[in-house]
């Protein structure tokens, strides 16, 4: 009867042991990419949705939120071959910043992160960048509601390159597609 | 139904925004005729969802106290009308809930029969005090279980 008692004891060590290990391997290679500004800081949400009726229906999901001096500082997951941010990065974080300011009243940092993962070496880099301002926002959101009301032509995408493996690119450009 | 998917649509999402900044044409056609994907967009979306669910994953083992929307949604009907909505056992169900019943078919054939059946079961906690009691009685080793496992498995 001892030895089962022994052996259960044992198993429950080591199950402990193994689950301290694995946390403390999780924080290491967590500090590999983090950017020092965010070692101190803490990590207070992951994968939580934010939703807002002012100034205008957004809904946005943030990858992560760091609590540093008193503000949140957001943190986007991006996986992709070149180490870089974009625009529509920096535009995502923006929407999900006014997001959770309008539903918590965090106050939420103007600078946040864009951490860019290799699919294929699962290396990160995180890349700071400066938030775009509400009225920025909004003037796009106002943009777009007139894109899809028709009112408004849309523009083409900035770089030509993007058009060679778009799905509409048969409605948007049949120059394009009929050369293929 | 319809309303909610009416109030769904109002809102714009901030990948949606996003897609403002890469091309304002792709926006529109989107909309216009309905999502599609290549088979490029098909296999990165499905990568960038594995890793979404790794740094999920990772968070929590750096913090296991965190804010996620698994904490806003309130589902153990049972657990919560027995303690409270936000009681630390009702907390433990949620994540044994998630860490080992959503892993098996089993487990997930609980959960859809937990759904289904419970909002009837707290109906009759609601009226019966004493079968509120008993509940919470009858929980409380299954807390325990739960929380041994947990910590068990990290």
């Amino acid at each position: 009867m001892k030895i089962p008692i022994a052996a259960f004891i044992l198993v429950v060590i080591c199950r402990l042991l193994f689950g301290f290990i694995k946390r403390a391997r999780a924080r290491q290679a967590e500090n590999a990419w983090l950017p020092s500004e965010l070692r101190s800081a803490k990590l207070v949400f992951a994968e939580r949705t934010f939703r807002t009726w002012k100034p205008f229906p957004l809904v946005a999901r943030i990858d992560r939120g760091y609590l540093l001096n008193g503000k949140i500082v957001l943190t986007e997951l991006k996986t992709r071959n070149i180490t870089q941010a974009y625009l529509s990065d920096i535009v995502e974080l923006s929407a999900q910043k006014l997001a959770m300011e309008q539903e918590t009243n965090f106050r939420v940092s103007e600078t946040a992160y864009v951490l860019t993962e290799n699919p294929n070496t699962l290396r990160r880099h995180a890349h700071k960048v400066h938030l775009l301002s509400s009225a920025s926002l909004i003037a796009m959101a106002t943009r777009r509601q007139g894109i899809m009301k028709g009112e408004i032509e849309p523009c083409f995408a900035k770089s030509k390159g993007l058009c060679g493996q778009c799905v509409y690119r048969d409605q948007c450009r049949p120059e394009l597609a009929s050369n293929q | 139904m319809a309303n909610r998917r009416q109030e769904k649509d109002k809102f714009v999402s901030a990948s949606q925004l996003a897609q403002m900044g890469v091309c304002e044409r792709y926006a529109y056609f989107e909309s216009v005729y309905g999502k599609r994907y290549s088979r490029e967009q098909r296999d990165a979306q499905d990568r960038g969802n594995h890793a979404h669910e790794v740094f999920l994953q990772e968070a929590q083992l750096v913090n296991s106290k965190l804010n996620t929307d698994e904490d806003t949604k309130r589902w153990c009907f049972i657990a919560s009308c027995a303690f409270t909505v936000d009681a630390p056992e009702v907390r433990t169900l949620r994540v044994f809930r998630d860490r080992f019943l959503r892993k098996s078919r089993i487990g997930r054939a609980f959960i859809i029969n937990y759904y289904r059946y419970s909002p009837a079961v707290v109906r009759t906690m609601e009226r019966h005090s004493i079968a509120k009691r008993l509940t919470r009685a009858c929980l409380r080793p299954l807390v325990f279980i739960a929380s041994l496992m947990i910590s068990i498995s990290g």
